[in-house]
C-alpha cells in the first residue's frame, strides 16, 4: 500500500505525486506508526475525519526523524489525489484550523500558481494560532496568516521542499491576477499620512535591519493589530503632522499634479489616491515602505510570542 | 581546538576543526558548511546512539 494507490493519479510537477516529499522523509513516514495504522485505506472522507483529530502542524522531529501526523496525512492526500473541489473545501472550512491548514499545504504543493494565490491568499485574514512541533520536538505557536505566508514565500515548510509558483508580479503583469489588496489598507493608509515623516527617519535603520523587501506581509492583514506608523504618531508632534496633512491635501486635489515634479515625490507616490492608476511600482514602493514598519513589530511581537511560550 | 573528522558512509568524510565548549549543533553547522547538507538534516551518531543539539562536546568526547 506504500506505492501510488490510483492508477490514473495525475503527475504532479512531472513527477509520481508521491515524490514532492523527499525520499528519506518518505521511507520514514512508510515506517512509522501512525501511517501503518491510520492512514491504511484511506479514503477522501475518512481522511476528513483524520484530519479532523489532528492537533498540531510539523514536519519531522526527534534525532531517529520521526513524522508527524500532519506530514502523514499530506502524504495520504498526495497518495489518494483528492478532487480540487474537495482541497477547496477543506480551505473554506472554517471551524477546523489544522484541516484548512492541511488543505492549504496540499494545494500548494499541487496547484498551479494562480490557484495557490486565489485560494491562499483569503487565509491571510485568519488570524487564529497553531500548534507546531519543531525540529526537536518543542511546540511553537505560529499564527494561520503566518503560516500561508510562509508557505507562499519559503522554499521548504515541514521538511518538504515546496514546488515553485511564479512570482506574484509575474501573475499581475499578465493580468491573470488583480493586484493584492490588503485588509488593512485603509488603516495604513491613514497611518501612514499622519506619521510620513517619522518612516522618513525610521526607514535607513529599517532598510538594514530587515532584508525582506518585496510583498506584504501577512500579518499586516490582522485587523486586530493596529499599524505601528499609526501608534507613532500619536506619541510625536501633532501640530507638524496637521500642517503636513492639511498641505499634503491641497497638493492631493491639484489637477496638474500629475505633470509637475515635486519635491518629495516618493512620498507623493504614497498617497496618491486610489483613483489615480495603480501601477504596479506604486503598489510594491506603497507595500515595500509598510512592509518595513510592519516587519519590525512583527518582529517584536513574535519575540514576545516565543518567550511566552518557550 | 579539536578536529574531528566525519563520515557517512558514502563517500563524504570531512574534518572540521571546533572548540570542546562547543555543542552538538555547533558542529552539525560547521559539518553543513563543508558538505553542503543543510545543518538540520544532519544526525550524528555513535552506533545507533543520537546525538542531540544541545550536548557539549566535552561532555561527550569520552564516550565517543
Amino acid at each position: 500500500m506504500a506505492n501510488r494507490t490510483v492508477k490514473d493519479a495525475k503527475s504532479v510537477r512531472g513527477t509520481n505525486p508521491q515524490y514532492l516529499i523527499e525520499k528519506i522523509i518518505r521511507s520514514r513516514i512508510y515506517d512509522c506508526k501512525y501511517w501503518k495504522e491510520e492512514c491504511f485505506a484511506l479514503s477522501a472522507e475518512l481522511l476528513v475525519d483524520k484530519a479532523m483529530e489532528l492537533r498540531f502542524l510539523g514536519g519531522v522531529y526527534g534525532g531517529n526523524i520521526k513524522p508527524t501526523p500532519f506530514l502523514c496525512l499530506v502524504l495520504k492526500m498526495l497518495q489518494i489525489q483528492p478532487e480540487k473541489d474537495i482541497i477547496v473545501e477543506f480551505i473554506k472550512n472554517e471551524e477546523f484550523k489544522y484541516v484548512r491548514a492541511l488543505g492549504a499545504t496540499y494545494m500548494r504543493l499541487v496547484g498551479t500558481s494562480l490557484d495557490c494565490y486565489k485560494y491562499l491568499e483569503p487565509l491571510f485574514n485568519d488570524s487564529r494560532k497553531l500548534r507546531r512541533q519543531n525540529r526537536q520536538g518543542q511546540f511553537e505557536l505560529i499564527h494561520m496568516d503566518e503560516f500561508i505566508d510562509e508557505l507562499l514565500r519559503e522554499e521548504r515548510l515541514c521538511d518538504i521542499i515546496l514546488p515553485r509558483i511564479q512570482k506574484r508580479h509575474v501573475l499581475e503583469e499578465n493580468n491573470e491576477l488583480e493586484p493584492k489588496i490588503s485588509a488593512l489598507e485603509d488603516d495604513l493608509d491613514e497611518g501612514i499620512e499622519s506619521s510620513g515623516d517619522e518612516e522618513e527617519v525610521v526607514k535607513p535603520a529599517e532598510v538594514t535591519a530587515n532584508v525582506e523587501t518585496h510583498w506584504p506581509r501577512g500579518r499586516e492583514d490582522k485587523v486586530r493589530r493596529p499599524s505601528p506608523s499609526r501608534r507613532r504618531s500619536t506619541s510625536r508632534e501633532r501640530n507638524r503632522d496637521r500642517e503636513r496633512r492639511r498641505s499634503r491635501d491641497r497638493e492631493r486635489n491639484r489637477p496638474d499634479r500629475d505633470k509637475k515634479t515635486r519635491r518629495s515625490r516618493s512620498r507623493e507616490r504614497r498617497h496618491r489616491s486610489k483613483d489615480q492608476d495603480r501601477g504596479r511600482d506604486q503598489d510594491r514602493t506603497r507595500e515595500q515602505d509598510r512592509a518595513r514598519d510592519q516587519d519590525r513589530a512583527r518582529e517584536q511581537d513574535r519575540m514576545r510570542d516565543q518567550e511566552r511560550t518557550r | 581546538m579539536l578536529e574531528v573528522t566525519c563520515n557517512d558512509r558514502l563517500g563524504k568524510k570531512v574534518r572540521v576543526k571546533c572548540n570542546p565548549d562547543d555543542t552538538i549543533g555547533d558542529l552539525k553547522k560547521l559539518i553543513a558548511a563543508q558538505t553542503g547538507t543543510r545543518w538540520e538534516k544532519i544526525v550524528l551518531k555513535k552506533w545507533y546512539t543520537v546525538f542531540k543539539d544541545h550536548i557539549k562536546l566535552q561532555d561527550c568526547i569520552l564516550s565517543i
